[in-house]
């Protein structure tokens, strides 16, 4: 699990509009990478990969004025890492709960993480419908991929 | 070459852009060091800053000190913010809780006070070292 993120290599590109191309093709594919976490219950998993999401959506509004067909992703992304913070605020009182032996608030905040998460993955599979928020961005970073029957 | 300042320069100019609204909102915060909002878009402003860091600084070439410092910053600035949002959560859950789970709850409560207290002391030790928010 990578926290931090990698470092990019923007030093083959020949415009701040091909770095800014490289960097965004490099924020999303760790995205991606990491995605399948979100059906797992490993919340110090599921919380790096809310942070790729922060990295991909501050690189996003960084460059309003270049990226204006992107700013829906980043809204998405906010969205999503949202969620993904309050299941993680969540998993941390549990933990805290847990250590202290405050059971009753343990399994009830728990559950709320489980919530939160569930609600994560509906925002971010709907980036990928067809026309969805994501389109835009795998056009952008020359992402292709096709879902059958998406709508 | 060409290419390669030019790169040099439009990266710097971003760091440079996130490094003033990072300023900005330090200063905002410690004319107001008990206002969870102005923490909140401080810390946000250091991570959107750390961020530009992290993908630009290869170009940008900072110093590595500065990239320290800022990380430093956001993670005292997240200590303290995480309590904060824990303990208003907590406060919400206060709410609906019966006897057993309030009694937790207050515990809970009490403890987080307590590392929230500490955690904003290590934040203005933190602040100290950077002559230009004060």
């Amino acid at each position: 699990m990578n926290k931090r993120g990698r470092t990019p290599d923007l030093f083959a590109a020949d415009s701040p509009q091909s770095a800014i191309r490289s960097l965004l093709r490099l924020r999303f594919a760790e995205c991606l990478e990491q995605q399948h976490v979100l059906s797992s219950q490993d919340d110090d998993a599921i919380h790096a990969f809310r942070l790729a999401c922060k990295r991909l959506r501050y690189a996003i509004e960084r460059w309003p004025q270049e990226l204006p067909q992107l700013q829906p992703a980043a809204q998405l992304l906010s969205e999503v890492t949202d969620e993904l913070g309050n299941a993680h605020d969540c998993a941390i009182i549990a933990d805290r709960a847990q250590a202290c032996n405050a059971n009753v608030v343990g399994r009830m905040v728990q559950s709320d993480s489980r919530r939160y998460v569930a609600r994560a993955i509906v925002r971010w599979r709907a980036g990928f419908r067809a026309q969805g928020a994501f389109a835009p961005l795998a056009a952008f970073t020359a992402y292709q991929w096709s879902l059958n029957g998406a709508r | 070459m060409i290419e390669t300042h030019t790169l040099e320069v439009w990266a710097r100019e971003a760091i440079s852009q996130e490094t003033q609204k990072a300023l900005a909102a330090l200063r905002a915060y410690c004319a107001k060091p008990r206002s969870a909002k102005r923490l909140h878009q401080a810390r946000k402003a250091l991570a959107r800053l750390r961020a530009a860091l992290q993908d630009l600084n290869e170009l940008a070439g900072s110093p590595p000190a500065f990239r320290e410092r800022i990380d430093e910053l956001h993670r005292r600035a997240g200590k303290v913010r995480d309590a904060d949002v824990q303990i208003q959560r907590i406060d919400v859950y206060l709410e609906d809780a019966d006897r057993e789970a309030t009694l937790e709850l207050c515990m809970l409560r009490d403890a987080l006070r307590e590392r929230r207290a500490g955690a904003r002391r290590k934040l203005r030790r933190a602040l100290r070292s950077v002559p230009e928010i004060l």
